[in-house]
């Protein structure tokens, strides 16, 4: 895969612009630039941006590849491809972890896939994350409306992008009313 | 055969929460049960009220993720800030201490040991501020979308999305009218 042998030298290089913080969005003017527009020139370009970059077209391949096996009707081999993706996702989120759209995107993408408790992904699932990763690649800095664009495309899909702890979090967070009414 | 649709019904805050907010069974029931209808008609003081309530409880548990710096204090806060409720359910709590599907669990130790910066703790709790805050966001953001008119407008009421603050925090005000 296009990539893998490529390494990464210190983590406090993720992304390796001054003014990111996890607390702060990314500034507006920011949001059309690709990694590629950033480093273009510069000597010594952090190498954790390449194994990025290196992630994501092994995603895309992966998932061309998937879908050219849906077409062909070979369901295993795309689901083959579909899980060695998602081995790579929490790389992805690691070193994703301080762009908050990117690392959102990429959260429902791995909440999607394990909600798939084995099943293949169709056609259109497989598009979308495509096009997820398509944007990942060209727009890191994305803006968040983008990045819940995104989540949206794949929850049309039928893709469930909540984790499965989810349930737990609204049965806490939601019975209120009913407990008071009960209690009153 | 075709079903043919009942003409119109007004949707209150319990199905709206449902519809936004809960991920499987009740949250697909409540979607479902938008679309047998000619016309889904949202008084805004369901909007209102779920801003107020339901979405107010999720905002705090995701303020309580970003102030958090161990996946325990969440576990802790939720513990002490609903210990007025009799029913808090015991296996959600452990589903949520579990936590089994987060993306640190499931990341190699040879992955994780690349990022010395990012403990395991450090990245369950990014996961679930992430995945709050987009789902915060989007469910305000779609409010009105699952149906196909607002009615009964609230003049004192300003419909304001969640904002997001320097800390990285959210802030739903206004609550109530006149605020």
């Amino acid at each position: 895969m296009a990539g893998a042998s490529l390494e990464f030298t210190q983590p406090d290089e993720l992304w390796a612009i001054p003014s990111l913080s996890p607390a702060m969005e990314v500034p507006v003017e920011r949001d059309m630039l690709t990694i590629k527009d950033l480093y273009a020139d510069a000597p010594g370009r952090p190498q954790i941006l390449l194994k990025a970059q290196a992630i994501l077209v092994a995603g895309l391949e992966r998932m061309a590849a998937a879908r050219d096996y849906i077409v062909g009707e070979e369901l295993l081999n795309a689901d083959y491809e579909v899980t060695l993706f998602q081995g790579d996702l929490p790389e992805l989120f690691y070193f994703s972890a301080s762009v908050e759209g990117f690392s959102t995107v990429v959260v429902a993408i791995h909440d999607a896939l394990k909600n798939r408790q084995g099943k293949p992904l169709d056609l259109d699932q497989i598009n979308a994350i495509r096009r997820c990763l398509t944007a990942l690649t060209d727009r890191p800095f994305m803006k968040y409306d983008d990045a819940l664009d995104l989540v949206d495309l794949l929850e049309t899909t039928g893709l469930c992008v909540n984790p499965p702890e989810s349930s737990a979090v609204a049965e806490i967070l939601l019975e209120d009313e009913e407990v008071e009414e009960r209690g009153s | 055969m075709k079903t043919k649709k009942s003409k119109n019904a007004v949707v209150d805050t319990t199905v709206l929460t449902d519809a936004l907010l809960q991920p499987n069974g009740k949250g697909d029931s409540a979607r479902a049960s938008l679309t047998r209808y000619e016309a889904t008609l949202l008084p805004t003081y369901a909007i209102k009220e779920f801003k107020a309530g339901p979405l107010h409880n999720y905002v705090w548990l995701h303020n309580k993720v970003v102030e958090a710096a161990t996946y325990g204090e969440v576990l802790s806060a939720i513990q002490s800030n609903m210990a007025y409720r009799r029913y808090l359910p015991s296996t959600a709590m452990k589903a949520l201490a579990n936590f089994s599907s987060s993306i640190a669990k499931q990341t190699p130790p040879e992955v994780s040991q690349m990022y010395p910066d990012l403990t395991v703790d450090e990245a369950q709790l990014l996961q679930l501020r992430r995945w709050l805050k987009q789902l915060i966001l989007r469910a305000w953001r779609r409010r009105t979308a699952l149906v196909t008119e607002e009615i009964s407008p609230l003049p004192c009421y300003t419909q304001r999305a969640p904002e997001t603050r320097g800390s990285g925090q959210l802030e739903t005000s206004p609550k109530k009218c006149g605020d």
